[in-house]
């Protein structure tokens, strides 16, 4: 065994249990290596005095508390950042939603009020079928809209036209009726009830007017069925309720 | 068995903040980590610059479980070290040093003169090649275990504890080499 292992090995042994049998028998034999154990105490004592001597500056105290101390202060501002983005993205998200619910969710009035403006902006020859045959308009329907059209009688008035239209982001079909006293143009629009209607689970009967045309607006079995006119409010009313009679 | 100093911070035990338990043992082992620093780098300007980068290491890591925070912030700063001091780690005079003025392991020795300054150990200790004196500063003067040395500096514990031997073999020839009349009768730098 060389002195530099039998020394190493000397070492070893403070933390980790007896000297091995190698390094004793060398150790008894190497005068070298037991000077090296004899002044090992007293140089372990004299580089620890040392260590006690010294102490870290007061300048360099002053800095790192004044590390610590800006860190706190830059981690509260990115924290304040940080929670400030957060709730500019919850509200965001939280516009976006009611944005989004508001579009696809109509309540009845304001889907009342879309037949309305619908009525208000017709105009002739927009019509894709004229007819005044309920059956044939029935049939002109099928496969042009995703729910069955039934063309009911409105009392002293006739269908003259139909023809698909949008309301709300929806397919509806529109029929177009003439009171037979005056020829008032009446539109009957059925469309597919939107969900949040069915999820209101009661049952929706809107009566609405504006700008002088007035609207009856009802759900039945998943449909939504409007009417509306320029004619007062008690006939329309009353051609509602003959319609809803008519329902299966 | 060298008398270790009290563990007055323990990450073991629950804390809310990390960054308050990093603060607590910086300034508990403030002085401890400058004589490491000033060990190694030679200079007190260095060890200064050198403990500051080691608290914003240390306050980067902040938040990973740190069993013994005195062994992992000696570890933090002995990599700022290593990283500022690669090149002249991997060439130059320490590996001149090494081999030119190591001694022989059996050789004979003076005997160690019967009163030494603290001006001449520490001479003796900054003479020593890094490898050397950070085994020897971290075990002698600041108590570490083998073990605990061996994580710090990330090497084998064998290999510890042969620079520790050859480190204490070179630093007991400098000192024997002390004139106690005033001259050095060797050139410890």
């Amino acid at each position: 065994m060389t002195c530099d292992k039998c020394r190493a090995q000397l070492i070893l042994s403070e933390e980790r249990g007896p000297v091995p049998a190698a390094a004793q028998e060398h150790l008894g034999q190497c005068h070298a290596c037991q000077e090296f154990v004899q002044d090992g105490e007293r140089l372990r004592k004299e580089v620890r005095l040392l260590a006690e001597t010294e102490q870290a500056p007061r300048e360099l105290r002053e800095k790192i508390q004044a590390m610590f101390e800006d860190r706190a202060v830059s981690r509260k501002r990115q924290w304040l950042v940080w929670a400030g983005a957060a709730a500019a993205l919850v509200l965001l998200v939280l516009g976006v939603y009611g944005w989004y619910y508001t579009r696809r969710s109509p309540t009845p009035d304001r889907l009342a009020r879309e037949f309305i403006t619908d009525y208000q902006s017709y105009l002739p020859g927009k019509a894709e079928i004229v007819s005044n045959s309920p059956r044939d308009i029935e049939q002109w329907f099928q496969g042009r809209v995703d729910f069955p059209v039934r063309v009911p009688a409105l009392p002293a008035a006739a269908p003259v036209e139909a023809r698909v239209c949008e309301i709300g982001n929806r397919k509806a079909a529109l029929v177009h009726y003439r009171r037979e006293s005056d020829q008032a143009l009446i539109s009957f629009f059925v469309a597919i009830e939107p969900p949040a209607f069915d999820q209101a689970r009661k049952s929706v009967r809107v009566s609405t007017s504006y700008e002088g045309v007035n609207a009856a607006l009802w759900c039945h079995r998943g449909l939504v069925f409007s009417l509306v006119g320029a004619i007062d409010e008690a006939s329309l009313n009353q051609m509602a309720q003959a319609v809803r009679q008519q329902s299966p | 068995m060298i008398p270790r100093p009290e563990m007055a911070v323990s990450a073991e035990k629950p804390s809310t903040n990390p960054g308050s338990l990093v603060r607590e043992a910086v300034l508990v082992y403030l002085d401890d980590l400058f004589r490491f620093a000033l060990r190694l780098t030679r200079n007190a300007g260095d060890a200064d610059d050198l403990v500051q980068e080691c608290v914003l290491r240390a306050l980067e890591g902040q938040n990973r479980v740190v069993r013994n925070p005195r062994a992992w912030l000696f570890q933090t700063l002995y990599h700022a070290f290593v990283d500022h001091h690669r090149k002249q780690l991997l060439r130059g005079p320490y590996e001149e040093e090494l081999s030119g003025e190591s001694t022989q392991a059996g050789a004979a020795v003076n005997p160690l003169p019967a009163a030494m300054a603290a001006e001449d150990v520490r001479a003796a200790v900054e003479s020593l090649p890094p490898q050397f004196r950070a085994v020897v500063w971290l075990s002698d003067a600041e108590g570490f275990l083998l073990r605990e040395v061996a994580e710090i500096l990330e090497c084998p514990l064998g290999t510890v504890a042969s620079r520790l031997a050859r480190g204490r073999q070179e630093l007991r020839q400098r000192l024997s080499a002390y004139d106690p009349q005033g001259r050095d009768s060797h050139d410890l730098r």
